[in-house]
């Protein structure tokens, strides 16, 4: 049976459900994917290398299994795309970046390895922004596929750094991707592409395999079609590594029937967030969304963050692990091979970092720690817009930003909650929420450590009474 | 943790979230264009970060928030 347009947006559960009932085999479902990401993939720049040869091996023993009715789990037989900073044997892992244009690994990540056990396919490797962007970049452009491009909008960014998993799953070009956040590198992708992104708690997820930027800050995640699915991807990934440290030793299991009732959650936003942070355009958008979510029956109460320096941690703290994890490459001079001129000198400028600051910082950073222990004393899960607005266009500068004539806004609210969630290790989920100017705008929550499936659970009702994680993209 | 929020303190928040590159306002108007320039530039945002954390009341009990375990 051929393959129609509708599975190229279908979700995990759906195609699962369909492989079983055999309306396609493993093998057909793999090629159209195949397929579609090589010829769609380079109009968002954001296929970085196929892996259909090894993805057409993959289906034929899922159908063979499947054949004899041994069945594996959700993730059997479903195509996904990974962000090129993973390492998988068999094709190069360039990082996105011309200095690691013909690098080779001879095993594949942790994460990629443990889908394969759920048998879940590879199709190919997802573009990214140069190194993750860990020394600042100012075009969309820095990256060795060239920009990622905006599937709603051509001329507009898909975000970064996970650009290629955020088109690609929007595009229906993957049915879910792996990407990586160290500060906002899921989520704005998410944001920008409409799609559903999960970030993972600091050290539930193993990194070993993927590009080191921030050894204290990085984390593997899954974006995808929907919260459900999202939950059934990190139920394969999670979970200790004895071959990265930073793992906390928990396991996930996606259980959303053993979930606390909504009534007894609380959920802290504040009003600033959506009345003055927002982009005017955004700001119904966001406002209805706070509507559905209140509409749940949970407590609902004004936070603000706590008061600290965390754009300045942020920056400190990856600039400083960045520039050690690269120091060979700046200092052999091969840094300036990258495409972004401000990438370049950023990644310089952080090896001037002394110890005693990079020290101050991580000092700072357990109060940040502290501070956010005692703000989920009381509150279960924090809303905020994901961005303030829609994904900027591929010609504008990414450092030049709003009006500085305009005044700030009096309160900070909620407004770092991506650089000040990454300091503290927290999840978060990026749940599309509406559109302006025919691109996506997106909620994100954030709760304590290891509280993904309560945020899930959010999501998955949220998306139950709204259908902007159905819409399509004019492909 | 009261602290209060200088217009300074509120402008360097505002600049960095370096990966997800946030649109928000740089600090300059006029974007330096040399390779020599936006070094300069890098080590000038570095400096203006570090004044900022130099800022923060820090008692010495308060440790880095990775700890060494021996294995």
């Amino acid at each position: 049976m051929a393959v129609d347009d509708a599975v190229f947006f279908a979700t995990i559960t759906e195609l699962n459900a369909k492989l079983r009932a055999k309306q396609f085999s493993a093998l057909e479902l793999t090629k159209a994917f195949c397929d579609r990401l090589e010829r769609l993939g380079p109009r968002y720049n954001a296929l970085a290398l196929s892996f259909r040869e090894q993805a057409i091996r993959q289906a034929k023993d899922v159908d063979d299994e499947i054949k004899r009715e041994r069945f594996r789990g959700p993730l059997q037989g479903i195509p996904y795309g990974a962000k090129d900073l993973l390492a998988a044997a068999g094709g190069p892992t360039t990082w996105g970046a011309k200095p690691y244009a013909g690098q080779v690994f001879k095993e594949d990540a942790t994460v990629i390895g443990k889908l394969e056990k759920s048998k879940a396919i590879l199709c190919g490797k997802l573009s990214m922004v140069e190194l993750a962007g860990g020394g600042g970049y100012r075009f969309p452009a820095a990256s060795l596929q060239g920009p990622g491009i905006n599937p709603w909008d051509r001329s507009r960014w898909s975000g970064g750094s996970s650009s290629g998993s955020g088109s690609a799953v929007a595009a229906g070009l993957v049915p879910f991707a792996l990407g990586s956040e160290t500060s906002g590198s899921i989520l704005t992708p998410a944001a920008f592409c409409g799609v559903t992104g999960l970030r993972p708690t600091y050290g539930l997820v193993s990194r070993h395999g993927a590009m080191a930027l921030s050894w204290t800050m990085d984390k593997i995640g899954p974006m995808c079609r929907s919260a459900e699915d999202c939950g059934i991807v990190l139920q394969a990934i999670a979970g200790k590594d004895t071959e990265d440290p930073g793992t906390a030793g928990k396991s996930f299991y996606y259980a959303p029937r053993f979930a606390r009732s909504f009534a007894d959650l609380t959920i802290g936003y504040a009003p600033v967030d959506f009345e003055s942070w927002a982009d005017e355009t955004a700001r119904p958008a966001f406002v209805q969304a706070l509507g559905v979510f209140r509409s749940f029956g949970s407590k609902v109460v004004e936070i603000a963050l706590p008061d600290l320096p965390y754009g300045p941690l942020t920056s400190t703290i990856i600039s400083a692990e960045g520039s050690s994890v690269f120091e060979e490459l700046i200092t052999s001079g091969k840094v300036n091979e990258l495409a972004d001129a401000k990438q370049i000198a950023g990644l310089k400028a952080g090896l001037e970092i002394l110890a005693k600051d990079y020290l101050r910082a991580m000092r700072i950073r357990s109060i940040v720690q502290q501070e956010f222990r005692k703000l989920f004393v009381n509150i279960d899960v924090l809303i905020t817009p994901a961005r303030s607005g829609i994904a900027s266009k591929l010609s504008d500068p990414l450092d030049r930003g709003g009006s500085p004539a305009s005044p700030a806004p009096a309160s900070r609210g909620l407004r770092d909650l991506i650089p000040a969630g990454n300091l503290a290790g927290l999840p978060a989920l990026c749940l599309p929420c509406g559109f302006v100017d025919g691109l996506p705008v997106a909620i994100s929550l954030v709760g304590r450590p290891f509280s993904e499936n309560t945020l899930l659970v959010y999501g998955r009702e949220y998306q139950q009474r709204t259908d902007w994680h159905r819409r399509r993209p004019p492909v | 943790m009261a602290h209060k929020i200088t217009r300074r303190g509120w402008a360097a928040r505002l600049t960095t979230s370096a990966l997800a590159t946030s649109t928000l306002a740089a600090q300059t108007t006029t974007a330096p264009e040399t390779a020599e320039e936006l070094l300069e530039a890098a080590r000038r945002q570095a400096r203006r970060n570090l004044e900022t954390l130099s800022k923060f009341p820090l008692p010495m009990a308060v440790e880095p928030s990775y700890r060494f375990e021996a294995a």
